[in-house]
């Protein structure tokens, strides 16, 4: 027994630091001299240490911790009221006893592969709904997305149904019981689909691309990627040839990597208190007995 | 007679069934609102679109939008690229998932934190950066890799030239990348699991190994089928930063890494028609659909409690 | 299952037409309602009273990627822009920065979704003039220029006009700007003065060889030739003596043929020297897989290096693009052509509600050589000093030595009607404009291909053209001819005969049509 544990452990460990590559890598870069890298190639230990691509960041925060504000508010109404519609569509489609939940699948499995495309998404959110340069346009199109909800759909199948019925003997309502035996059970469903929405509201930059043109708007990932955005553009022909490149002020890699590493920082935070609800067992027996 | 009685009972399903509804309701208000509504845009790909008299004014292209994609002679080339290539992170990205949600579910609460939080790694960082990792391991000066060959003696790779490697380091690529998230999925699976059939094995004395096999993976069997299924649905689409960025788009090796999406990033990057991208994302969306419906009625067969709908 | 999915999709689509449809004739009705009035109106004002102001206040905005990132001083300026637009037209302004990555596809996404806005930065290699004339985006110019531009008029040149004229319309204002660019091959300074290279004479990539070579031999360290895909040096007569229609087919103008990537000796022969160089090992193993030029270049491991953009004689240019001293000697001088003049130009949408006053600003910009710099330089004191002629209209001035803010002269205005500064002296920018009148203008000046016939064609060959340039133009293929042969029965499966002809048979159309 103690030497399986072993073993386990030595292979999950072997993963884990292989996975924890890139954070060093990125660090390292950060940290590194502009012109090792092109001498001497991306490596996981700068040769020199400077600090001064976080330097040049932390110069003028302002828009920095503006974004990180936006960004963060994004992630908590995103997540929060997109769990409430998740959860509450991936239930029903899980109760045996309701007669359309089949109907409900499809539904939402439709749309999954077909979408109207761009356009049509760009007006209804911006024309119709008049979401362009609102907060709004930043986590309302991303509330219901229906690989969540089939991911959550099959979650929530592992509770009995015996679960419900006692309930009902009970004489509580479908929304009594969603709430309060439903919800608690489902806790580590929850947080798993709650980290992934805000993982996906925190990496998201294309709503910001698509309807804010107001900086005081920008989400921290619009902040990174624009800067890397116009790197790859200024790297094409066009750019040689139409502009005047020694007044156009290219970011370093290093000040990129500073970037990642300030957007993506806090993210480490979140994922252990995520884990808290990933408690085993549940309650399921003690309920049921 | 016969027509009143049965909408008598499609009410009496309704009212029925409503409360569950009214709690779905908001939900399904939204994805019509935010999904449906937004589908006239499906006709764009059999038109020839121009801003001024907007989707249905502008005139019908018949199936010319799709022309590119058929009477190219790098079709058959993308389109084995692209299912191959999935079939293969679906195959062992699920293999290394449940491994690694096994593992963690076999070691305890105490040490789930540090190794899944590494491991989801690679999954929070975009393709962008992940490519500069590769790129540390295969460059054709500094790559970790080519150094290490030049300290033995060898001749170093270029890696970045040679398509035939690329199967591999893709698929490696892929579940480095994946395989964190897949096992947190799994692993939620585990907790939703009943404690009773895990307490009943031990009693039973059953190696950890048996557990394994005989309760966890089946108890797992319906989230593992949901997973595929919505896997064969995006059977078609090649993941564009993956085979984008990772491969540094480099032309020597498209014998192997071009798919369906760079293929069509290319085509289309200097003529920008919206009508023609379209086509090709329908394209890649109807041959999905038809597959997880084949795969759905399969499972169905099987076990309808597994399936999708 | 069916049948739900059915009665669905019926629901969807009545209510997506319904919405569709409302929002349609909401937006045209909105539209025309707002338009009609301030058309009428303004062009009343300006048949009584030109110098009176318009009576309505509208507010304008104008999309541009960002010239540099980030405009610190962007509130000052503008609110100071916005106190004299307001003065002289009654209007405001807002100037909408969108990231080079993204410009092109948020421009497109607006404009098909009918979004609202005034006035917009084109040209031919980003948010693309005649692709947006083709679908409609912009409105023509003519009789705005007529009614609210003479100043515009004034000051662009006659023979300019037909490179933005589409089937007898203006649709974009062609900025005054260097039309004939200049290619240099960059030197390490360091490596040439030790090597003794006699830079100066040499202007092809077979004059650098000795150069190369020695490097080779010398230098272990060093690559000698920096090669890039389409950033290689030493493309000299592709440039100089070609009329480039698409990204593969170029007019000849010595022998008056239409050439493609695939058949053109000039090419081959160039393909074929990067080939000899690559075996010699003057270029880097690994060249057609690298993509940041400026990167590599940064590096210092190079001896020649692309183009810095243009030609400085001094090598300033090299200099401070790579970051250390170098030498640059001139390789190709282009001609003046249809995309050369589309390389920067303003156009306004057809979704904006006030074209009139969008002209009116514009004009403003060519009339108003303060109103002009005040936009491009920034405000005195804050982004700019200056240095002599206080008080004139063109007084030199000097900025701050970090851009504080900056919108490049051609982006907005005429670069003729610059303020000389650090930016570009005044014989500096005298001869600009005299090497614009003295460079080879080509015979298909005015001539836009219309690539909608063969738009299939044309993507398959780009895909195929895309695939092999990086290969074709660092020497990497390991037999040049049977590579492009290769290339080449491929273009042909994928219809390149076909878009050859079209390009010859819109040609002569156009040909007859100029007399």
């Amino acid at each position: 027994m103690k030497r399986n544990n072993i073993v386990i452990h030595l292979i999950l460990a072997g993963f884990a630091l292989i996975c924890l590559l890139p954070f060093v890598l990125i660090v390292s870069t950060s940290l590194m001299h502009e012109k090792d890298i092109a001498l001497f190639g991306y490596s996981f230990i700068p040769k020199r240490f400077t600090l001064m691509a976080y330097e040049v960041i932390l110069k003028n925060p302002q828009q920095l911790i503006n974004s990180y504000a936006v960004t963060i508010a994004v992630t908590l109404i995103g997540t929060a009221v997109g769990l409430w519609l998740t959860a509450t569509i991936a239930y029903v489609m899980t109760r045996k006893d309701y007669k359309y939940r089949n109907k409900i699948s499809f539904y939402v499995f439709f749309t999954m592969l077909f979408n109207g495309g761009l356009v049509p998404s760009y007006i209804l959110i911006s024309r119709w709904l008049g979401m362009k340069n609102t907060i709004f346009a930043l986590f309302v199109p991303y509330l219901v997305n229906a690989w969540f909800v089939l991911l959550m759909k099959g979650f929530l199948q592992s509770i009995p149904h015996s679960l419900v019925e006692s309930a009902k003997i009970d004489g509580a309502g479908e929304f009594k019981i969603f709430v309060k035996i439903i919800l608690p059970i489902a806790k580590p469903a929850i947080a798993t689909v709650g980290l992934f929405m805000v993982l996906q509201y925190w990496n998201d930059w294309w709503l910001s691309m698509l309807f804010i043109d107001k900086e005081n708007l920008y989400t921290l990932q619009y902040l990174l990627i624009r800067v890397m955005r116009n790197l790859e553009f200024l790297n094409t022909e066009f750019a040689r040839k139409y502009l005047n490149l020694a007044q156009v002020e290219i970011p370093t890699l290093s000040a990129r990597m500073a970037m990642s590493v300030l957007a993506a920082g806090p993210m480490l935070f979140v994922f252990p208190f995520f884990q808290k609800y990933f408690v085993k067992g549940l309650t399921v027996g003690s309920v049921k007995g | 007679m016969y027509a009143s009685r049965r909408k008598n009972s499609i009410l009496k399903d309704f009212i029925r069934n409503f409360e569950l509804t009214f709690l779905a309701l908001p939900a399904i208000v939204f994805i019509f609102v935010f999904a449906y509504i937004p589908l006239y845009g499906l006709i764009l790909p059999f038109k020839n679109y121009n801003f001024e008299q907007g989707f249905f004014g502008s005139p019908w292209a018949g199936l010319q939008n799709f022309k590119y994609l058929f009477t190219s002679d790098t079709l058959v080339r993308v389109t084995t690229n692209t299912v191959v290539m999935n079939a293969l992170f679906i195959l062992f990205g699920t293999l290394f998932s449940l491994l690694f949600a096994l593992l963690i579910f076999e070691v305890g609460k105490r040490h789930v934190k540090v190794y899944q939080t590494a491991m989801f790694f690679p999954y929070f960082i975009s393709w962008v950066v992940a490519a500069y990792v590769v790129l540390a391991f295969l460059d054709m000066e500094n790559g970790f890799i080519n150094r290490m060959l030049i300290h033995f003696g060898k001749d170093p790779i270029m890696w970045y030239s040679n398509p035939h490697y690329w199967p591999f380091i893709l698929v490696i690529v892929s579940v480095w990348k994946s395989a964190g998230y897949g096992a947190v999925i799994y692993y939620t699976g585990l907790l939703g699991t009943d404690t009773e059939y895990y307490e009943a094995a031990m009693i039973d004395g059953a190696t950890r190994l048996q557990r394994a096999w005989h309760i966890s993976l089946p108890l797992l069997k319906p989230l593992i089928t949901i997973m595929t299924i919505l896997a064969v649905g995006k059977i078609f689409y090649g993941d564009f930063g993956l085979f984008y960025n990772v491969t540094l788009d480099s032309t020597q090796l498209y014998p192997a890494t071009d798919v369906i999406d760079t293929f069509v990033y290319r085509t289309l990057k200097s003529m920008g028609d919206i009508g023609m991208s379209s086509a090709a994302g329908l394209y890649q969306a109807v041959v999905g659909f038809a597959l997880v419906l084949l795969s759905n009625w399969v499972v169905k067969k099987a076990n309808p409690e597994n399936s999708l709908f | 299952m069916r049948k739900t999915s059915s009665s669905i999709f019926v629901a969807v689509f009545t209510i997506a037409m319904a919405l569709s449809g409302c929002g349609k004739s909401e937006g045209g009705n909105a539209a025309s309602d707002s338009a009609s009035p301030a058309q009428s109106s303004a062009a009343a004002e300006a048949s009584q009273a030109p110098n009176k102001q318009p009576i309505d206040f509208v507010e304008l905005t104008w999309y541009m990627p960002p010239p540099t990132s980030p405009e610190k001083n962007m509130d000052n300026v503008m609110s100071e822009v916005n106190k004299y637009v307001k003065e002289k037209i009654n209007a405001s302004l807002t100037i909408k920065f969108i990231d080079w990555g993204s410009y092109e596809e948020k421009m497109k996404v607006m404009s098909a979704a009918g979004d609202p806005y005034d006035l917009v930065f084109t040209t031919n290699w980003i948010n693309k003039l005649p692709l947006n004339v083709a679908k409609g985006a912009f409105v023509p110019l003519d009789d705005l220029l007529r009614q609210y531009g003479p100043h515009i008029m004034e000051k662009i040149e006659s023979k300019y006009w037909p490179a933005v004229t589409f089937q007898g319309k203006r649709f974009a204002i062609p900025n005054p700007t260097t039309y004939a660019s200049t290619s240099s091959f960059s030197f390490k300074k360091e490596l040439v003065d030790k090597y003794n290279f006699d830079y100066k004479n040499a202007h092809t990539l077979k004059d650098i060889e000795p150069f190369l070579e020695a490097v080779k031999k010398g230098e272990p360290g060093i690559t000698p030739l920096l090669a890039m895909n389409l950033a290689t040096p030493g493309m000299s007569d592709l440039n100089t003596q070609r009329d480039s229609i698409t990204n593969f087919i170029q007019y000849d103008l010595k022998t008056g043929e239409f050439l493609t990537i695939f058949d053109d000796p000039v090419g081959k022969e160039l393909a074929k020297t990067l080939s000899d160089f690559y075996k010699k090992g003057y270029i880097a193993k690994d060249a057609a897989t690298k993509k940041d030029w400026t990167l590599e270049g940064k590096s210092g491991k190079y001896a020649v290096m692309p183009s810095p953009g243009a030609y400085s004689e001094d090598g300033s240019k090299a200099t401070s693009v790579y970051g250390f001293p170098c030498y640059e000697s001139l390789y190709a001088k282009n001609i003046v052509s249809t995309a050369s003049v589309q390389s920067v130009g303003t156009a306004i949408s057809k979704s904006s509600k006030n074209p009139e006053r969008a002209m009116m600003l514009l004009d403003l910009i060519y009339s108003d050589k303060k109103f002009f710099n005040l936009l491009a330089y920034g405000i005195e004191g804050q982004d700019y000093k200056v240095v002599s002629e206080q008080g004139t209209d063109n007084p030199t001035v000097e900025t701050n030595a970090e851009v504080t803010w900056a919108v490049w002269h051609p982006w907005i205005g005429s670069l003729f009607d610059q303020w000389p500064s650090n930016w570009n002296s005044q014989t500096a920018l005298d001869k600009m404009r005299r090497d614009n009148d003295e460079s080879t203008i080509s015979p298909l000046l005015g001539f836009n291909f219309d690539p909608e016939p063969v738009k299939r064609e044309i993507s398959q060959v780009q895909a195929i053209v895309d695939e092999i340039t990086p290969v074709l133009w660092t020497g990497t293929a390991a037999d040049t001819d049977k590579y492009l042969q290769g290339a080449k029965d491929r273009a042909a499966k994928a219809g390149l005969d076909k878009v050859v002809a079209e390009v010859k048979k819109q040609y002569e159309a156009w040909k007859i049509a100029q007399g």
